[in-house]
């Protein structure tokens, strides 16, 4: 329609309230006629609409007594702070973990270490969280009651190496294995 | 079909201090004021805290008066300047624990709403620094264009110009032909 780019140069103007009344009228005569420039201002009117409704929620939020109005917030950061704790001592406990599952991979792959390995038969003891294995190939990577078991793997390309602080074998001295020589730590 | 006039608004940025208003009163307006504009560029409320306190160290070290005419409007655009490069560490605050029950009629309704104004902030982050806060303060913080213009150190004709470019650009991207986003 003819003047649609004029009507349109208008139509931010009417939004922001800049439009002299005669002008106005001239423009919604158009927008009364044109579905062009009434879909494209009433684009316009949500989008200001919009914003206006965000500026408001805004508001809420740099009110001062906002805490007061809302005691849930104080909770969920509390909830937040709990869950970073959470994440960084689980982190922190995998790295460990990690660090003492590489030591033990190292001492039984050591060159020229001693190399015992056999069928065992033992009752895990640790946390529930940790597999249980009642019989696995198992290396003996120090003293006491610390062992690193290989866990069976169905691809051959994946090695599967577990530490467990907490077996206690059910047999003393599995064929196999020269016990006195254990590697020490 | 209606059309409302969309009000005008008397926020002014600046002078800060008056003859007729007490200095500590003033101050703390300003700061209120601040930390409203931070709280919209950023949408976290402590960080926007931060930063408003950051723009007052800043004036301090230059050796800025709040007695000075163009105090207010130096202010304004050092929060503006100190949001528009603000990286986000966290998640902006979620815009469904501020939507007033009341404002909608059905829980259905109430998520629609917060979809769209999500979408709407979204898109908000995506315009050019000059729009994005053009449209700040224009349609939020409801400035007059000269007070836009002397926050932006632009001419108002300019201001208008990135106000009209960032309601087209934000139509287009929150897309549809109906350009839903607000009621």
């Amino acid at each position: 329609m003819n003047g649609c780019h004029a009507i349109q140069g208008h139509l931010d103007d009417w939004l922001d309230g800049l439009l002299e009344p005669a002008e106005q009228e001239r423009v919604a005569a158009h927008l009364q006629d044109c579905a062009a420039c009434r879909r494209l201002f009433e684009r316009h009117q949500a989008i200001s609409d919009g914003l206006q409704a965000l500026g408001q929620l805004a508001d809420r939020m740099a009110a001062p007594a906002r805490e007061a109005d809302r005691p849930a917030r104080r909770w969920q950061r509390v909830g937040r702070v709990a869950a970073a704790v959470l994440i960084v001592g689980t982190i922190g406990a995998g790295a460990a973990w990690y660090r003492l599952a590489q030591r033990a991979d190292s001492l039984v792959h050591a060159p020229g270490g001693p190399r015992q390995t056999g069928t065992i038969e033992g009752e895990y003891v640790g946390p529930p969280t940790i597999p249980k294995q009642r019989e696995a190939l198992i290396h003996l990577v120090k003293g006491d009651d610390r062992m690193a078991v290989r866990l069976p793997s169905k691809n051959p390309r994946v090695q599967i190496i577990w530490l467990y602080d907490q077996v206690r074998p059910t047999v003393e001295n599995p064929e196999g294995m020269d016990v006195s020589t254990r590697p020490s730590s | 079909m209606t059309y409302a006039l969309k009000p005008t608004s008397d926020a002014k940025p600046g002078p800060v201090l008056r003859s007729d208003v007490p200095e500590k009163a003033a101050l703390e307006d300003l700061h209120r004021r601040l930390v409203r504009l931070a709280v919209r560029m950023i949408w976290d409320r402590d960080e926007a805290e931060d930063t408003v306190q950051e723009a007052f160290r800043l004036a301090l070290t230059k050796g800025m008066n709040p007695r000075e005419v163009h105090f207010g409007a130096w202010m304004f655009r050092t929060v503006s300047n100190l949001c528009l490069n603000f990286r986000r560490r966290t998640k902006p605050e979620s815009l469904a624990d501020w939507i007033d029950p009341l404002d909608d009629a059905t829980p259905e309704m109430a998520a629609q709403h917060v979809e769209q104004l999500v979408r709407l902030r979204e898109a908000m982050d995506q315009l050019p620094r000059q729009q994005r806060l053009a449209l700040t303060l224009r349609t939020m913080e409801h400035m007059s264009y000269p007070d836009v213009a002397s926050v932006m150190q632009l001419s108002a004709s300019a201001v208008r110009a990135h106000v009209h470019l960032g309601r087209r650009r934000l139509a287009e991207l929150i897309g549809g032909p109906d350009g839903d986003v607000g009621r």
